[in-house]
């Protein structure tokens, strides 16, 4: 019973995803072979049907999940009913996912007529599905790792949903800017989960809960460090819950259908961070300082939104900015203790968020014809001391401009960091070219001397002088040659296959040359950030260099920790060697066909290539190392043993990566999104499909040796 | 109403003054597109600043100022013609009067029904890539007759086919794949800046819009909203973005002189000023139509505000100018960014510039040409005409002869039902009126959606009569509710009433409750909230009642008399009638629609309304003829005046005999839930006592109307995609209230979508006539009105009302995403004045695409029971109706009541100087 009511309330939603796409892929699949089920001849109502009975599956099993654990009397335990999904289960957990499965359900229902004729009917409930999904592992996983993935999963539904409306270049520019905020928060739950990996030697909860302040004390595990691990998971809880200073993504989240905005920033997903704080009690609840500053965090959040939410004048930014101070003030609930308040607080706000959401476009009809008014205030004492009245007004602007905090980041770092990096790049230009053949030449020489000094074999040195040129070729070459996708592309195989080479050969390196090594990798793969800045380089280009960048770090992570790490090299690059292959070789098809007409903005192959998009999508996220290949397994364990060894030199490390990955995620939202302005290329169209194919073997056998190292 | 486009261009150049400023502001707020505050919103022609010159030309000009598409797309028409909705005959009249030379007709259809336009791509690829092998040998041949190498691309003018390369149709295609049709001059800060300063900047001044606009969502207001927009603005400014007043004092300056010295500070050089003010103005298009809209009639927001387009602009450079200079330190101006080639470039036009590939401008021409060889197997020495001919008709425009063919072939439809049958009335062979005595009398308002209702009533009861006219029932009124602040406007949009109706609330048992403001309904408990969630699924009309129900359950009476000696005044109207003003009133409605003897005992005066809950456009859907409200206290009025003992005996020395059994009720249609509500029982508790076939009519008419109701949600329900086939009329009621109550129904009710008729005369002319409610129906009676003096009336109210609905769907469909606002889907309501996708966004003009998506854009036909000289003479009296029909933003046509001979109306040339062009069936339109 309790074991098919956790495979429903997780695997329902996946199943109907995949029957989903199944039927997409083949148009139709299931059409002919279910007409009995739903209506005939309608494709809109076999896309939600499907979609409305893997909800109502999903509700029916927590509700059961629910039921058991009610008759067990809340005794929370652990189940591994599904084989590599580790699950939890208390009376959090159970509850939070019965409301999961309602709402899901209900706004799954609600779409059915509501999305009615839109263009990307299917997708809308694609993405809804995979949100479930994500959130099931959220609620119910047992281990960091495993909420780790659904955390991403989320996320990235939620990016594909509030950029639902491909075209519209400011939904693209505030689905980029949710899915960065994610990433960049979403980095805390992954350190976190390496450090609690190194702290408990587990992630599971069932292990951390069982630990106390004082059994920690006695293993040796030091109070600061306990400390960064709550301000990792509390870093990632407010990224979730929009909490201060990453508000801002939240309002502007509200680009999508109603039902996705009360879906996601409305009910579930504002709640995860909240959910997240719960779960990971066990960490930060043991140290009063800790409490503190998360009350703090969460008073000043709570205030600052409440200031921001009562100067909206739109009605959905009123919903989001009052749904972020309540939030504020769950979290302070959960800093003093009161455990149950937080969690009914959060079940009926996020209800009546939810409600609020899809009614909010009637609220005109509500205003005029009923002459229902709003509250209004006016709180500034027009006939006050001036003195007075100017801190009110001064408050006023500041709560209208969010506390100037997007201006003040977009001045301090975004555009310095353009500005600087366009001056950067103009000056490179300007290098005689020669200097740039002597890099790959100077960066192997410098290997070549670390394994002599080592006397590693002849193979081995070899190997790592492909590499290092492998690495450094394409990023080099798409400098200079025009049409530098195919270059990217052969040089990516090739890259990934030497890696390979070399990793099997690969000799133990004298410990004293580490240091050097990594430096000069270090500074590469600061000159590529500042390189991927500037935004006038074709797409492609920035998703090579990427890729180079990631992959030249991890490399010398890998170099730094020394033996015992091949394997996990080797699925690293062949996870990102897959992925940008399959970036750039779904790219090149698309810019084989049609080449988009203005340079600059959002390019719009969503629009002009919906399925061979979906490949490049794909192979970006692959790219940037989300959870579904084992790039991600391998990218964790690396850090992990590199965090071992330096702390500081792999915080320094990780954080470059992410940085290299916004800029690789911000690459890719802006092939992806934006209205179509394309020209054919007759001159190209015979070689598209040829290279896609060549391009996908490549791609799935990168793929499938992940599996294969990892079983 | 009555703004005449500004002809001209906007000055240019380097002395540019401030009253050249003024100018272009001016013209600005002229050309823009109206966008009303949504809570008034009334369906306008969208090219309203258009209406001085003819349909053809303003279609053009829009499409250079806002770069839409001037009509459907080529696949449009072609689906329609395949579904046999054009018909062949007349496209092949009308292409014939466009092409050189009439031989060549066979080829021009061919070129019409088939090839491929430049600008669809993916038809040439697939034309291209699927000729089968004979299809490539004579591919082959046609490239080898224009050999592609002569079009280099280097070279476009050494080449021997080179005027090709210069023909409308290239650079239309080109203007058509380029978006951004010229570089703007704000994107020169992009570099300094690392971000474009659009992104920047408009977050702030839309906020700062919404915030001064805001009619009650935000809990904290705006401060100094007394004061004029910049004003407020610029005193917020100083306590946040500009901390120190800068280079320049922006606190000593009024509006225009902080603008110039703004531009000075930004721009720079003169000759930039107009263009920079453009891209301010423009880039906004939603916001900045909202404003002018607002400063034309500031009445039309609940609570008052002091706004213009100057205000504006000048907010907006305050905002770049604290940005660029406050924030970022920038202090470059664009006069000295902008250099060289780019200087001479960035003056053109709107929907000028852009590239298009020579080489593939070429490959495309040949394509086309090559797809009519194929398609009309012409023989080799005749595909240089081919060529030609191409070419000649790319200077017509494909799609302005598909969509005229696309108009005549409805024209031709519905005057082909209506013109015999009054030709029949005109031959004495079809009786007008029955002989019998009416049982009931119906007055609806002329809406498109009251058209098949009449129809079922009539059929269900053979004696009863139906009217239409204008939903203000001639009650020019303005109207103070009950516990609302500010009075309502319920009559259309250009009228001025100097009569104000005041709304008491009936005396209840505790009379302190008088006077006192309506309980705020109270908003759902979170405690309540997993309540509704649940019920929101289970069962929406119950949610949409309780979120329905307000002050409208409580009885009130409305203070319409006015007092004898002096009448009252309030908010500067007078308040009530007196017993001649309304007798003046109610002679003039019966008289308009000829309903002057035969009175039965019940009259149901009935307005109309909608109550969907999923819609932000609630208003849109309400009556347009009074102002976008429902009509409510307009039938009471009405019915009140015409129930009066005093009004009688007027109308009785006039000629007008209502009997005293006879009475008058005051009724509303809810479209949206086809459910009819009746007002003032007591009317009818008197009516009962003194006479009791009184009661037993209303009785009848109410059961027949809910009968009516079943049968009009099955027509209804027919268009509904998602409603089940073959409904019996309880089903059908049920699906549509169930629509009308769900939150999560877009499509309530598809309003006005499909309208294209309007018919004005007797109801003889269109009884039994299945209109598929595409018809606004006016009752009007030529024999009592020979001088055309009723007709006036009507068509002033008709032609603006019911031709502002049409052309506003007929935009709206055009090319919604210029004129309309996409999928309402992801609306947010801002400040309830407008509506836009997201937060921090430009104010959406126009309907979303649910509403129009169904609507055939096509102008309405009016269809006038009147000798054609009388309608010419009625129309030349107003030169606001004269612009409408001439320029021919509507077709109007008048069918003779006594041969039944039809003619058209327009503009008066050398063969029909007197502006009326006789016409039979089958002939093209003129």
């Amino acid at each position: 019973m309790i074991g098919w009511s956790l495979i429903l309330a997780v695997l329902a939603p996946a199943a109907g995803f995949l029957a989903l796409v199944i039927d997409g892929f083949f148009d139709g699949f299931f059409e002919g072979s279910l007409k009995r089920l739903f209506k005939p001849g309608q494709r809109e109502s076999l896309i939600s049907g499907i979609a409305r009975y893997a909800a109502a599956l999903q509700l029916i099993g927590s509700l059961g999940v629910l039921a058991v654990l009610a008759d067990s009397g809340f005794k929370p335990f652990h189940s591994f009913i599904i084989p590599g999904i580790p699950l939890f289960i208390d009376w959090t957990a159970a509850v939070y996912m019965t409301l999961v499965g309602f709402i899901g359900w209900i706004s799954v229902s609600f779409s059915d007529r509501y999305m009615h004729r839109e263009p990307g009917f299917r997708r809308f409930f694609l993405c809804l599905l995979i949100f479930l999904f994500g959130m099931a592992l959220i609620v119910l996983g047992g281990a960091l790792d495993t909420l780790f993935i659904g955390w991403e999963i989320v996320g990235l539904a939620s990016f594909l949903l509030v950029g639902f409306y491909l075209g519209r270049p400011k939904a693209a520019r505030h689905a980029l800017r949710a899915l960065l905020t994610y990433r960049l928060c979403d980095v805390g739950l992954l350190v976190g989960a390496i450090l609690a990996h190194t702290l408990y030697h587990s992630g599971m909860f069932e292990v951390i809960d069982g630990k106390h302040f004082g059994s920690i004390a006695g293993e040796g595990i030091s109070p600061a460090m306990l400390i960064a691990l709550s301000c990792l998971v509390f870093l990632a809880a407010a990224g979730k819950a929009a909490q201060f200073p990453f508000s801002g993504w939240l309002p502007r989240a509200m680009e999508g259908p109603s039902p996705s905005s009360a879906v996601f920033y409305g009910s579930l997903s504002i709640h995860c961070g909240v959910y997240l704080l719960l779960r990971t009690e066990a960490i930060w609840g043991i140290s009063t300082f800790v409490c503190v500053l998360l009350f703090v965090w969460g008073a000043v959040s709570t205030i600052l939104a409440r200031l921001t939410g009562m100067v909206q004048s739109t009605v959905k930014g009123h919903i989001a900015w009052n749904s972020i101070s309540h939030v504020g003030i769950m979290f302070c609930e959960l800093a003093l203790g009161w455990h149950i308040v937080a969690v009914v607080h959060m079940v009926l706000h996020a209800l009546y968020r939810c409600y609020q959401l899809l009614a909010s476009q009637s609220v005109l009809a509500q205003h005029f014809r009923e002459g229902m008014h709003f509250r209004t205030r006016a709180m500034l004492f027009e006939r006050g001391v001036s003195r007075r009245r100017d801190l009110a007004a001064s408050l006023y602007m500041a709560a209208l401009n969010e506390f100037y905090i997007d201006l003040l980041f977009n001045r301090l770092i975004t555009s310095r960091f353009r500005s600087r990096s366009t001056r950067f790049v103009e000056t490179l230009g300007s290098v005689p070219r020669v200097f740039w053949y002597l890099v790959p030449v100077v960066f192997s020489g410098l290997v070549f001397i670390a394994m002599g000094i080592n006397g590693a074999d002849f193979a081995g040195m070899a190997g790592v002088m492909l590499t290092a040129v492998a690495l450094s070729i394409p990023f080099l070459g798409l400098r200079f040659i025009d049409d530098t996708k195919s270059l990217g592309f052969v040089s990516a195989v090739f890259s990934a296959f030497v890696a390979a080479l070399f990793v099997s050969r690969l000799p133990a390196v004298n410990s004293s040359l580490r240091p050097l090594f990594s430096g000069c990798s270090f500074l590469v793969a600061v000159i590529i950030l500042c390189l991927l800045g500037d935004e006038s380089r074709p797409i492609g280009w920035r998703i090579n260099a990427g890729f180079q960048g990631l992959g030249i770090l991890l490399v010398s992570a890998f170099w730094f920790c020394g033996e015992g790490q091949s394997m996990n090299c080797l699925a690293v690059l062949s996870g990102l060697g897959g992925g940008v292959m399959l970036a750039t070789g779904a790219l090149y098809f698309m810019e084989a066909r049609k080449r988009p007409v203005a340079n600059g903005g959002f390019l719009g192959y969503a629009v002009a290539f919906p399925r061979a998009s979906i490949l490049f999508l794909l192979g970006c996220l692959a790219l940037v190392t989300f959870p579904f290949t084992a790039a991600f397994r391998g990218e964790d364990l690396i850090l992990e043993a590199a965090f071992e060894l330096s702390h500081w030199g792999a915080c320094a490390g990780g954080l470059l990566a992410v940085l290299i990955q916004l800029l690789v995620i911000r690459a890719m939202a802006q092939a992806y999104f934006g209205s179509p302005r394309h020209e054919i290329r007759y001159d190209r169209l015979d070689l598209a499909t040829p290279t896609l194919a060549l391009t996908l073997l490549p791609a799935m056998a990168a793929f499938l040796s992940t599996l294969i190292v990892y079983g | 109403m009555n703004s005449q486009p500004v002809a001209r261009d906007p000055v240019r150049g380097p002395d540019f003054g401030p009253q050249d400023l003024r100018d272009l502001l001016d013209h600005y707020s002229s050309v823009l597109p109206v966008v009303e505050p949504i809570g008034e919103f009334i369906h306008y022609n969208t090219l309203q600043a258009f209406l001085g010159v003819p349909f053809e030309e303003a279609l053009f000009k829009a499409r250079n100022i806002y770069g839409a598409r001037p009509y459907m797309p080529l696949a449009f028409y072609r689906a329609k013609y395949a579904a046999g909705l054009i018909s062949r005959d007349l496209l092949k009249s009308i292409a014939i009067r466009r092409i050189p030379d009439p031989a060549w007709i066979d080829i021009a259809l061919s070129i019409l029904e088939r090839s491929p336009r430049l600008y669809d791509p993916s038809e040439v690829v697939s034309a291209v890539g699927d000729a089968n092998s004979n299809d490539r040998r004579l591919w082959e041949k046609v490239s080898a007759m224009f050999p592609l190498e002569s079009f280099s691309n280097k070279d476009p003018s050494g080449d021997r086919h080179a005027p090709l390369m210069d023909s409308r149709r290239i650079r239309e295609a080109s203007n058509r794949w380029n978006d951004d049709l010229r570089r703007p001059l704000r994107d020169l800060w992009t570099p300094l800046l690392g971000e474009r300063i659009q992104w920047l900047a408009n977050p702030v001044l839309y906020r700062m819009l919404a915030s001064f606009l805001d009619q009650g969502v935000a809990t904290w207001q705006m401060p100094w909203t007394s004061v004029s927009f910049y004003q407020a603005a610029r005193r917020l400014f100083f306590n946040g973005l500009i901390p120190d007043p800068g280079s320049i004092d922006l606190a000593k300056l009024d509006t225009f002189e902080a603008i110039e010295a703004l531009l000075k500070e930004l721009v720079g050089d003169k000759a930039l000023w107009p263009s920079y003010l453009r891209e301010t103005i423009m880039a906004n298009p939603g916001w900045s139509s909202l404003v002018a809209q607002i400063a034309r009639k500031g009445e039309r927001l609940q609570q008052r505000r002091k706004i213009d387009l100057a205000d504006l602009v000048a907010c907006s450079l305050t905002v770049e100018y604290a940005l660029l200079r406050g924030v970022y330190g920038v202090h470059e101006r664009i006069g000295s960014l902008l250099c060289g080639p780019d200087a001479a470039n960035h003056d053109v036009p709107f929907a000028q510039g852009g590239r298009i590939d020579a080489g593939n401008a070429r490959l495309l021409l040949l394509n086309d040409v090559f797809d009519v060889v194929r398609a009309t197997s012409t023989p080799p020495q005749q595909w240089p005409d081919v060529m030609r001919l191409c070419l000649s008709l790319a200077d017509v425009d494909l799609e302005s002869v598909w969509h005229e063919a696309f108009e005549s072939t409805y024209y031709h439809s519905v005057l082909g039902l209506v013109v015999p049958r009054a030709q029949a009335i005109a031959k004495g062979e079809f009786k007008v009126d029955s002989l019998m005595s009416p049982s009931a009398q119906l007055i609806f308002c002329l809406d498109d959606r009251e058209c098949s209702m009449r129809r079922y009533v009539e059929q269900l009861d053979p004696r009863a009569r139906t009217y239409g006219m204008p939903g203000f029932f001639g009650i020019d009124m303005m109207f103070l509710g009950a516990g609302r602040e500010y009075p309502e406007k319920y009559c259309p949009v250009p009228m001025m009433p100097k009569h104000i109706v005041l709304e008491h609330r009936a005396a209840t048992t505790s009379t302190r409750l008088l006077g006192r403001k309506p309980k705020r309904q109270s908003r759902p408990l979170v405690i309540a909230a997993p309540l509704r969630m649940i019920q929101l699924w289970l069962n929406p009309s119950r949610v949409a009642k309780s979120m329905r129900n307000g002050a409208s359950s409580q009885p009130t009476t409305l203070e319409f008399h006015a007092a004898k000696d002096k009448p009252g005044h309030h908010s500067g109207y007078q308040v009530g009638y007196t017993a001649v003003e309304m007798a003046d009133r109610i002679e003039a409605a019966l008289r308009s629609m000829g309903m002057t003897r035969d009175f039965a005992p019940v009259v149901l005066v009935i307005a109309h309304g909608s109550s969907a809950m999923n819609n932000p456009y609630y208003a849109a859907y309400d009556c347009a003829a009074c102002s976008g409200r429902q009509g409510i206290p307009n039938v009471r009025v009405f019915s009140g005046m015409a129930n009066d003992s005093e009004v009688r005996a007027i109308l009785r020395s006039r000629g007008i005999n209502i009997p005293d059994e006879t009475f008058f009720v005051p009724a509303f249609h809810d479209t949206a839930l086809d459910d009819f509500k009746y007002f003032d029982a007591a009317t009818l508790e008197g009516a009962r006592t003194t006479n009791p076939s009184a009661r037993d009519a209303f009785q009848s008419i109410r059961r027949t109307l809910e009968t009516a109701a079943g049968l009009n949600a099955v027509e209804r329900c027919a268009r509904f995609e998602k409603a089940p086939r073959k409904l019996t009329p309880r089903k059908a009621l049920r699906e549509v209230r169930l629509r009308a109550s769900a939150l999560f129904e877009p499509r309530a009710e598809l309003g006005h979508a499909t309208n294209a008729a309007c018919v004005i005369g007797r109801r003889g002319m269109t009884t039994g006539l299945s209109l598929n409610r595409r018809s606004f129906l006016v009752s009007y009676d030529p024999l009592q009105d020979p001088d055309g003096k009723w007709l006036a009336g009507i068509l002033g109210a008709a032609i603006p009302v019911s031709g502002g609905i049409n052309l506003d769907y007929f935009f709206s469909r055009i090319d919604n995403k210029v004129y309309g606002c996409e999928s309402k889907l992801s609306l947010n309501v801002v400040g309830m004045v407008g509506v836009s996708h997201g937060v921090d966004d430009d104010i959406q003009t126009g309907l979303p695409s649910q509403m129009v998506e169904l609507h055939d854009p096509i102008r309405l036909l009016f269809m006038i029971d009147q000798d054609p000289s009388v309608v010419r003479r009625v129309i030349d009296g107003s030169p606001l109706l004269k612009s409408w029909v001439d320029n021919q933003w509507v077709r109007v046509s008048c069918v003779d009541p006594r041969s039944g001979a039809v003619s058209f109306l327009g503009a008066p040339d050398n063969t029909h100087p007197d502006g009326i062009r006789p016409w039979n069936l089958g002939e093209v339109l003129s």
